[in-house]
């Protein structure tokens, strides 16, 4: 219990921060735009939502929660090849994450950027240590464990400063991984079936 | 031709190169290099050295002989010759041209060709066949290697479907591009500042224009601006056909009066109306602006470069492409140094730009003078006054200048690194000239100001992962640009 509440403590202090620190927001009003009107089309940005579905562009506050935390990590992709240079060992899938009162993360999976078009190709579950010792013997072995896994997968957090980083680090190494995919990266659309790619597996990469 | 043959066929070769024996199958092959041959079924093969080719080719030609020959009395060996069909389908046509070259040969070279089999002893003119199929396939394949994809690293292009890409309108894209009437005063072209023997830029800080004014920022390169999602550095139009004629109207730029005179300038040319109207299936008096895009679009859509070495080491496993400081160099560009988190390496492409816009704090100083008062006038939602505010000023506004949205002010596009080596100076304002002071410039976090996008902060490097992150940039050098391309002139 003092582990889940350290963790989710110390990861939501962190969080906090974090949406304070935007430069630019709390210094300048919005810009001049008129209510119930759709915001004026600018070449190349990206609108919101759907204007037929939500015209006014209503926002649910967590619609984007996926953002309390971004982890970058290799070795995360199933390679096409044998070969251990196989690119996709050393493409970087970006965790878009969300931190959940129970100490548990659910992470959106993207094998390039979160950006307005790209699309999530599934997802990665984080339990605490205490958690997966509850789990079932044969479920164990689809989860890895981040204290061996993180350092394993070049694991970075973006939008971390190297201190920031260091101060999650030490909760972040005990908690387990599950990866799951609904799609492989290189279809257009969700084909065959789910996978889970049991990370540990995957080659030593430099 | 003939004198051709009848000296090579007479000079005696400095070794047995020909597949005589399974040891000059190896010498052949290692001695490949790159030549290439477009086969008849129009694909471009690599081959030997001329004369190795020659040699390969007659004594295939030879064997194709003795196939007529051994057809006309019903031979059934003369069906080995089929069994190498993908050779046989590729030398059908210059074989058959050989073979009625040789047919009109001096009686003494035919008798060469009917007599070299038996004379060399042993292998008989089919298996010949064989051997010279086998040699020519392990010639392709180590030669694959040196004839690269040339887009490799890069996604599909796509190409919209109101302007698709034909040869006529390509180098009618190509004139119009180095043409330097389209300007006021006749001395500016886009080639001006898109210059071919530096990566399209033009290695000044700021762009020059008309009467030697000089504008405010610097000269993207023009090569995979293709695959940009906007164009301009803040972005302000989305399609190359939009921005061709952008600079054209600009009077810091070629400083025509406006797109009118564009049109007046084309139609002036018989030449340029006699290809706008094939190309475009139209009348001279229906030529537009839009013609003159398209056609610009066209032949820029032909300046994309991949297959860098870095391409080759990533997308094409081959650890030897690089350096091991290069190497070094790629894991700091992705993990330590965070520049893939913008500079994006894609699955099985890399463009490193996201398409997106960010402030990294680059040229704030301009605005420090001038940022309060407009501060407070956006906060009261009045308009800001820009009246006292310098050509500079107002370019440091960035994507601010498209969107009108406050946190995208100083924001500009993401650009690629590929031939990055080649577009000093850098950054939208060409402030920055190398490449040390780049990476310098994101180890220290940027210049700070309120405005910097949070993922520039400090990254603590150390002078190794500095020198190995370098030669990595240096490793994005496209094999295409390595050498100047001289584009042809049009009208001087």
């Amino acid at each position: 219990m003092k582990t889940k509440l350290f963790l989710t403590g110390a990861l939501l202090s962190l969080v906090g921060c974090a949406s304070t620190g935007t430069p630019v927001a709390e210094q300048v009003a919005d810009a001049p735009h008129a209510h119930g009107h759709p915001a004026p089309v600018v070449p190349g940005q990206a609108k919101l939502y759907n204007e037929a579905l939500n015209p006014r562009q209503i926002e649910h506050p967590d619609h984007l929660g996926f953002n309390d935390l971004h982890i970058q990590a290799i070795r995360h992709l199933v390679p096409d090849t044998h070969s251990v240079h196989d690119p996709k060992l050393q493409v970087i899938v970006h965790h878009h994450c969300k931190a959940y009162d129970d100490g548990t993360f659910v992470c959106m999976m993207f094998p390039t950027g979160m950006k307005d078009q790209d699309k999530p190709i599934g997802f990665e579950y984080i339990i605490t240590t205490a958690q997966f010792n509850t789990l079932p013997e044969a479920e164990k072995k689809y989860w890895h464990y981040h204290k061996i896994e993180v350092a394993r997968a070049h694991a970075t957090f973006p939008d971390l400063t190297q201190e920031e980083a260091a101060k999650i680090l030490p909760a972040v190494h005990e908690t387990y991984g599950k990866v799951m995919y609904f799609q492989k990266p290189e279809d257009k659309y969700p084909l065959g079936e789910p996978y889970v790619v049991i990370v540990q597996h995957m080659p030593e990469q430099d | 031709m003939r004198r051709l043959l009848t000296f090579l066929m007479l000079r005696k070769p400095k070794r047995k190169t020909l597949i005589n024996t399974p040891g000059s199958l190896v010498s052949l092959s290692r001695q490949f290099i790159l030549m290439s041959v477009l086969a008849p079924t129009g694909e471009l093969l690599s081959f030997a050295s001329p004369r190795q080719l020659l040699h390969a080719l007659l004594y295939l030609l030879h064997p194709c002989s003795r196939k007529e020959s051994s057809q006309r009395k019903g031979d059934p060996n003369s069906a080995n010759f089929l069994r190498f069909s993908l050779l046989a389908r590729v030398f059908e046509g210059p074989s058959l041209a050989l073979r009625k070259r040789a047919a009109s040969l001096p009686l003494p070279l035919r008798a060469y060709f009917a007599k070299s089999c038996d004379a060399r002893g042993g292998i008989t003119g089919d298996k010949r066949l064989c051997l010279t199929s086998v040699t020519l396939l392990i010639g392709l394949s180590f030669s694959g290697g040196t004839f690269a994809d040339s887009t490799l690293g890069l996604p599909t292009l796509v190409v919209p479907a109101d302007n698709p890409q034909t040869t006529e309108k390509i180098t009618l894209g190509r004139l119009l591009f180095n043409d330097k009437r389209l300007s006021a005063d006749g001395s500016i072209s886009c080639a001006s500042c898109h210059q071919t023997d530096k990566a399209f830029t033009d290695g000044l800080a700021l762009a020059k224009g008309v009467a030697g004014q000089t504008g405010t920022r610097n000269t993207p390169s023009v090569i995979n601006a293709a695959f940009y999602q906007t164009q301009f550095l803040d972005g302000r139009e989305q399609g190359l056909e939009a921005q061709a004629l952008g600079p054209m109207v600009n009077p810091v730029e070629h400083g025509l009066k406006d797109h009118q005179a564009i049109i007046d300038i084309v139609r002036k040319d018989p030449n340029y109306l006699s290809l706008m109207t094939r190309v475009f299936n139209i009348q001279p008096q229906e030529l537009t602006t839009d013609h003159i895009g398209k056609a610009i679009a066209s032949f820029e859509r032909t300046l994309i470069a991949g297959d860098s070495p870095f391409d080759r080491y990533y997308f094409g496993m081959d650890q030897s492409a690089i350096s091991e400081s290069a190497a070094r160099g790629s894991r700091v560009f992705r993990r330590k140094g965070n520049c893939a988190v913008c500079h994006e390496i894609s699955i099985n492409n890399a463009l490193f730009t996201d398409n997106r816009f960010y402030n990294i704090g680059v040229g704030y100083k301009q605005l420090e003078p001038v940022i309060g008062e407009w501060l407070a006038a956006t906060t009261h939602g009045e308009q800001p006054d820009y009246s006292a505010w310098s050509d500079a000023q107002r370019s440091e506004l960035g994507r601010y200048a498209v969107t009108k949205m406050p946190a995208d002010i100083g924001q500009f596009k993401t650009p690629t690194l590929r031939n990055v080596a080649f577009t000093a100076p850098y950054m939208h304002d060409g402030s920055i000239k190398t490449l040390e002071e780049v990476i310098e410039h994101y180890d220290k976090g940027g210049e700070n100001s309120r405005f910097v996008d949070a993922k520039v902060f400090p990254l603590h490097l150390t002078k190794q992962e500095k020198a190995d992150l370098l030669a990595f940039l240096q490793s994005l050098t496209s094999v295409r640009y390595t050498q100047p391309i001289t584009a042809r002139p049009a009208h001087e």
